[in-house]
């Protein structure tokens, strides 16, 4: 057995350099445009000649960028909630029960999926508009649900499906009534389910660009929009500042959950 | 946060003689809908006798929202302090598709488009005319200079001729250098801009047609090495040595230029086509409103702010009055308006706009195969 | 109660596990004797209060989605037949046929279906190592591999494609290292084509399949993978025997995700491919806001969803047959 272990430790081995090395390769866009961020030129170029905090200095002249990170946050965060109620609710009624008809509703609510983001924006501006929902949180927020729900009912469907069933008639033949059942057995068995639909969620919604486009002005700007916006006036080291600073956060989010909740735990991957 | 810009016009108050009935008639006529005119009779029924408005002006991003509140917004409030001016930053190209579906419940009751898209909108019947009694600058600008058609008025123009890189490309002296097989791979163009491919035609004396233009860079489609729907895309290309020419505007290139970017501007022997900047009231509002869209888009004309799109713009000053200073007229893309009337290259505008679609097919299917 | 069914789900549960075994018991088939009430024991009333049970948990979704995806979508479709918009019209299919006839947008079908198959390939190919060393490794910076595995997410579409130009570029890092070593003396065009979309896509998309890989991975006994080992089968043969099969979920979901978000990006082929490749996507938004034919661009939009439809459920198909074997 020795030798087919130690063989097992080299697999092991190449495999580690091989993701680390596909790491680097997701990280790579990003590691050669932060550095222009620190660099004096206005043209971005890796490495940069020379250190300056000018840009840094310009994303805080620049406000909108801050309240369209606002708008962006609270959108996602908004969406990912909703999502998450309906999209529940949903999977349990997709998963639970058998009706006819449940294979063209799966196929509905997967549907969003697969519809070109362009053609939805247009198609949403032409239905939010005589509403006087487009260029509101209201109609960016609704757009956004559609959009992250199917990633939701996904992961949702996909915990809920491995749950098992005589733990809940378990719970109920000792007394517990339905709402019971549910917060104590089923939530917690499906909660890896919703943290990583709502990961999902949450990234997609704040990365959203093509239907936001459509839906947005001034007013109501999200960030991925807001520094479009800014490069077709110019393109300059402030949207890598931008950028380092967002990356900053999410590393510090990172580790802040991984510090007080666990990552391993609540994510079970 | 409540939805500040979706209160469009709200006017609170007529002159005496305007009835409740005949601007709610009018409104119908517009095609407003239900809603509207529901939010529109309760604002009239809290009515005050002061003329106040606010407008939803379209303007271009970048240095334009600056000069407009600096040259424009503050002088207009200065005889119109009532009137909020709020000006909805966005390119022709995002914002006329967006107008397009507002259309019966528009918000934008004027703002500023280039020729094309001037075109466009007649088609589209999406303008109302200009009145020379609010709009008394029009008279000092060249009538060449003017859109075809009688709705759009220019307030700026800029040549469009050749971007390059001076470190890796000798200055061009012809429209032909966009043909040099050096350049292989290295000239950046456009497909929505039918500009180069105007020159292109004129320089081998078929006239400005942009058919004849396209099918004479077919045989040199191996030169383009990108295709760009963003001004500020090519300058970034050109600026660091990925491309190294680019058919461009003479303002854009400037303000690139002295925004530290390495490209230079150059106007070829054959000469440079024209690139009007115009502006166009929307139509479906009310006479006042229309009226006031038209006094204060009528400032963009005036002295003052004619001297901030050449001073801070690099942009040709539409009105004949203006006085450029001396050191900008040493560069190839100023001129004054006299001057651009004679030497610049214009083409059938409405037709291309009509053709929009066959064009770009044509593009399409001769270049990018 | 449950016997007889197939071992791997119904076609739909690719993306929705609904039928078939519970994968969350390690993929073994316990027999769970669930007091689901028989037909015969269900009073009337029971299972009426049932049906409206499902109404009620599925009328949110639906409600939403009928309102705020199908009604413009079919919205979308009514344009498509519309001689022109805005303006008088009358019906007609010409758009459609127009399409068809040209070799041009035949050309593009083509270059963007090609490509959905090349980056979803890519993907699972390269994607899946990372899925399973995600799950099986018992590395303390697991959250720091999540972080660097979303991390094409965190930044906008703006700062990876100056990235990727920076790297791709004729003036960027990979040319000016083979120019420095000897090996090339002209800079390979490695932008503004279909190598930099491709590279582009794979890159932001890997993130969607690694992570539904993972999950699913993450749900399956090792347990089994030790059971296997100690009968006998060496690493290989226990990846290939035991661990693909019972992933084959994760990769066919991950895959219908990817190969859609390829079909419908825009915004990355766009930036990378600058007008050199053409895509379905592209052609939409130059129809929908260059040209500004909206009946054109519905009508491209819709054969596009048709056509993706098509291939999803003969993929489907693939998996159905594939779960009988």
């Amino acid at each position: 057995m020795a030798g087919g272990t130690a063989r097992r430790r080299r697999a092991e081995r190449w495999l580690g350099w091989y993701v680390a090395g596909l790491l680097f390769f997701l990280a790579l866009p990003i590691l050669v445009v932060i550095p222009a961020a620190f660099g004096p030129d206005v043209t971005l170029t890796f490495p940069p000649r020379g250190l300056s905090l000018k840009w840094f200095k310009n994303v805080v002249d620049h406000p909108e960028f801050l309240r369209a990170f606002g708008v962006s946050l609270a959108v996602a965060v908004v969406a990912t909630l909703v999502a998450l109620v309906v999209g529940t609710l949903a999977a349990f009624g997709l998963v639970r029960h058998r009706f006819p008809g449940r294979q063209a509703m799966e196929l509905l609510f997967v549907a969003p999926l697969i519809f070109p983001a362009i053609v939805y924006g247009v198609a949403m501006l032409m239905v939010l508009n005589p509403l006087r929902l487009t260029r509101t949180t209201v109609g960016l927020v609704l757009a956004h649900v559609v959009i992250t729900l199917p990633y939701v009912l996904r992961t949702v469907s996909a915990t809920l499906h491995g749950v098992n069933r005589q733990l809940e008639e378990s719970a109920q033949i000792l007394g517990a009534n339905r709402w019971r059942t549910f917060w104590h057995v089923t939530f917690p068995l499906i909660r890896p389910g919703l943290i990583a639909g709502a990961t999902f969620s949450l990234i997609i919604s704040f990365d959203e660009f093509t239907v936001s486009l459509f839906l947005t002005g001034p007013g109501l700007m999200t960030l991925p929009l807001e520094i479009y916006n800014y490069t077709e006036y110019t393109i300059d080291p402030t949207i890598a500042a931008i950028s380092t600073l967002l990356i900053v956060l999410s590393v510090l989010v990172i580790l802040a959950i991984e510090r007080f909740l666990g990552f391993e735990k609540h994510f079970q991957l | 946060m409540h939805d500040h810009d979706e209160k469009e016009y709200l006017l609170r108050g007529f002159g005496g003689d305007v009835t409740r009935r005949a601007v709610l008639k009018g409104l119908v006529a517009a095609g407003a809908g239900v809603a509207t005119l529901t939010r529109f009779a309760e604002h009239l029924a809290s009515a005050q006798s002061a003329d106040v408005a606010e407008l939803t002006i379209f303007a271009w991003p970048g240095l334009v929202p600056d000069i407009l509140k600096e040259r424009s917004v503050t002088p207009f409030n200065k005889a119109y302090p009532k009137v909020n001016v709020k000006l909805d930053i966005s390119t022709n190209a995002v914002m006329y598709p967006k107008m397009l579906a507002a259309r019966n419940n528009p918000v934008i009751s004027g703002g500023m488009f280039n020729d094309i898209f001037v075109q466009k909108g007649i088609a589209d019947g999406l303008w109302v005319k200009p009145n020379d009694e609010y709009m008394p600058n029009r008279k000092s600008i060249p009538a060449e200079l003017m859109p075809p058609g009688g709705y759009g008025v220019i307030f700026q123009f800029t040549p469009f001729g050749i971007m390059y890189n001076p470190d890796r490309v000798e200055k061009p002296k012809s429209w032909a250098d966009l043909w040099d097989p050096k350049s292989k791979g290295r000239v950046v163009m456009w497909d929505s801009y039918f500009d180069a491919y105007v020159a292109a035609a004129v320089m081998n004396g078929k006239g400005p047609s942009v058919e004849e233009g396209i099918k004479l860079w077919a045989g040199h489609k191996q030169n383009i090495g990108a295709w760009t729907t963003s001004p500020t895309k090519a300058e970034d290309d050109v600026s660091r040595g990925e491309m190294w020419l680019a058919p461009h505007w003479g303002s854009w290139a400037e303000q690139a230029r002295s925004s530290g970017k390495k490209v230079a501007f150059t106007i070829p022997k054959e000469g440079a086509v024209q690139w009007g900047g115009h502006m166009v009231t929307v139509a479906g509002f009310p006479a006042k409103v229309t009226e006031l869209t038209q006094r204060y888009l009528d400032t963009w004309n005036s002295e003052e702010c004619q001297l901030g799109w050449v001073t801070k713009g690099f942009f040709g000053p539409a009105s004949r009055k203006v006085k450029i200073p001396a050191e900008m007229l040493k560069l190839e893309a100023m001129m004054t308006a006299d001057d651009a009337a004679r030497k610049l290259i214009r083409y059938d505008v409405k037709e291309v706009g009509e053709k929009i679609p066959k064009l770009k097919a044509l593009i399409d299917q001769t270049l990018k195969v | 109660m449950t016997g007889g069914r197939p071992a791997v789900s119904s076609p739909h549960s690719s993306l929705f596990p609904l039928g078939g075994t519970g994968q969350g018991e390690g993929g073994v088939r316990r027999g769970v004797a669930t007091l689901t009430p028989t037909l015969s024991l269900e009073g009337r009333g029971r299972r009426k209060r049932r049906r409206l049970g499902v109404l009620g948990l599925l009328a949110p979704a639906a409600a939403l989605l009928g309102a705020l995806f199908l009604y413009p979508l079919a919205n979308m479709a009514g344009l498509s037949v519309r001689t022109k918009f805005p303006g008088a019209w009358s019906y007609t299919a010409e758009h459609y046929a127009k399409f068809a006839a040209d070799p041009y947008f035949l050309r593009v079908t083509q270059t963007t279906f090609l490509l959905a198959i090349g980056v979803t390939v890519l993907t699972i190919v390269v994607g899946y190592p990372v899925a399973y060393y995600f799950v099986r490794s018992r590395s303390r910076y697991k959250h720091l591999i999540f972080l660097a595995v979303i991390s094409p997410l965190l930044v906008s579409i703006v700062v990876r494609t100056i990235g990727w130009t920076i790297i791709l570029g004729n003036e960027g890092l990979v040319n000016a290292l083979l120019r420095a070593l000897g090996v090339i003396r002209e800079p390979l065009p490695l932008m503004n084509n279909v190598w930099a979309v491709m590279v582009g896509l794979v890159h932001v998309l890997l993130p969607f399949m690694i992570l539904s890989i993972a999950s699913v991975l993450g749900k399956i006994d090792p347990a089994l993978e030790e059971s296997a080992a100690i009968l006998g089968a060496n690493a290989a043969r226990t990846f290939w025997r035991v661990t693909l099969p019972l992933s084959i979920q994760g990769i066919a979901a991950g895959s219908i995700l990817v190969f859609c978000l390829t079909i419908g990006a825009y915004i990355t082929p766009w930036w990378l491919g600058r007008g050199k490749v053409l895509l379905f996507s592209t052609t939409i938004y130059d129809q929908i806001l260059v040209i500004i034919d909206w009946p054109f661009g519905s009508a491209a939009a819709m054969i596009l969803v048709a056509a993706t439809l098509a291939i999803l459920l003969l993929y489907f198909a693939l998996i159905r047959r594939v779960g009988r074997r």
